[in-house]
């Protein structure tokens, strides 16, 4: 699948120049087999790249700003930059843990009411 | 009667206990002392076990602990009348002129338009640089990029719109970038664009 899309931006036809408010990648890439989509701009993808990253786009805009992303060359590296960022802020999660201390008191105030153990 | 509290508790201990640690997490975030975080996860829990019944199995158990959370956080904060600053919201909440603030991108993008340098950066790093944000971007950057909780969620759990939770979220994203970034130039993980 990485391999199939790196084919598609290979082939997108999108300029080197083409992200900010350039020309929209062609539509004509498309299978034979695919319904013709309009392409956006990228400066549009752009704007929805976290929506698309949080999965928070549905229905049209989902559909539309995928298929840019997809194949626009020139919007690769910023889909990747902001990747290399949310995972980096996930991976910083880790620490944070309630100790077993407050777990036990939490527990124990509970206790008296309910019963809980 | 007994049985339905034996119930009741077992449901508790079910569905609300496992998000303790995630509690804590946001609990630290609002309050910024460890003390503070463990009064409020009590209280937190207290509050939503006695409130247990008019829990609704369908929604997420979690954002709902951070709601009750929050709360108590915001009412313990009125009385004792500290008052962070509150950010003035800006006018361009549009994800258009958002996306064309000063971003980050486009200051690495010779040197490292793929923004590696994020995986260099060390959590403790990126702990310190959550919490040098203002509070209403740091609570929607918690929850979104930390808890994993949907546009939806947040906005309920802060009690504001939608529309107000991207707009902070995607704001919050560019600081902690820019942060991210002058830290990265700092530890010579990346070099400025034109430095030799």
């Amino acid at each position: 699948m990485a391999f199939f899309d790196s084919l598609k931006r290979l082939f997108s036809g999108t300029g080197q120049n083409g992200r900010s408010g350039g020309a929209a990648p062609s539509g004509s890439g498309g299978s034979p087999g695919e319904t013709a989509v309009a392409m956006i701009p990228c400066d549009e993808a752009s704007a929805r790249l976290f929506e698309y990253l949080d999965g928070e786009l549905e229905g049209v805009s989902e559909e539309e700003v995928r298929r840019h992303l997809e194949v626009c060359e020139a919007c690769y590296p910023r889909v990747q930059f902001e990747k290399h960022f949310m995972e980096a802020l996930r991976r910083s999660q880790n620490g944070g843990r309630a100790s077993e201390g407050l777990r036990e008191r939490v527990l124990q105030s509970l206790a008296p009411d309910e019963g809980l153990d | 009667m007994q049985g339905d509290r034996n119930a009741q508790g077992a449901s508790f201990s079910e569905e609300a206990v496992p998000h303790m640690d995630a509690v804590y997490r946001f609990a630290l975030r609002l309050s910024g002392s460890r003390d503070e975080a463990e009064d409020l996860v009590q209280d937190t829990y207290l509050r939503a076990f006695r409130a247990w019944e008019q829990y609704s199995p369908g929604t997420r158990c979690k954002s709902w602990l951070f709601t009750i959370c929050r709360n108590v956080f915001l009412r313990r904060r009125e009385r004792s009348q500290r008052h962070d600053a509150i950010l003035l919201e800006t006018t361009h909440d549009d994800p258009r002129a958002i996306s064309r603030e000063a971003s980050v991108f486009s200051a690495s993008r010779d040197e490292d338009p793929e923004g590696e340098f994020f995986r260099s950066i060390v959590d403790d790093q990126i702990f310190a640089a959550i919490e040098e944000l203002p509070e209403e971007y740091r609570l929607v950057v918690v929850l979104s990029d930390l808890e994993d909780l949907s546009y939806g969620e947040i906005a309920e759990v802060m009690a504001i719109p939608v529309g107000t939770v991207k707009s902070r979220l995607f704001r919050g994203r560019r600081q902690l970038q820019r942060r991210l970034y002058d830290y990265a130039l700092e530890m010579g993980f990346i070099s400025k664009a034109g430095d030799s």
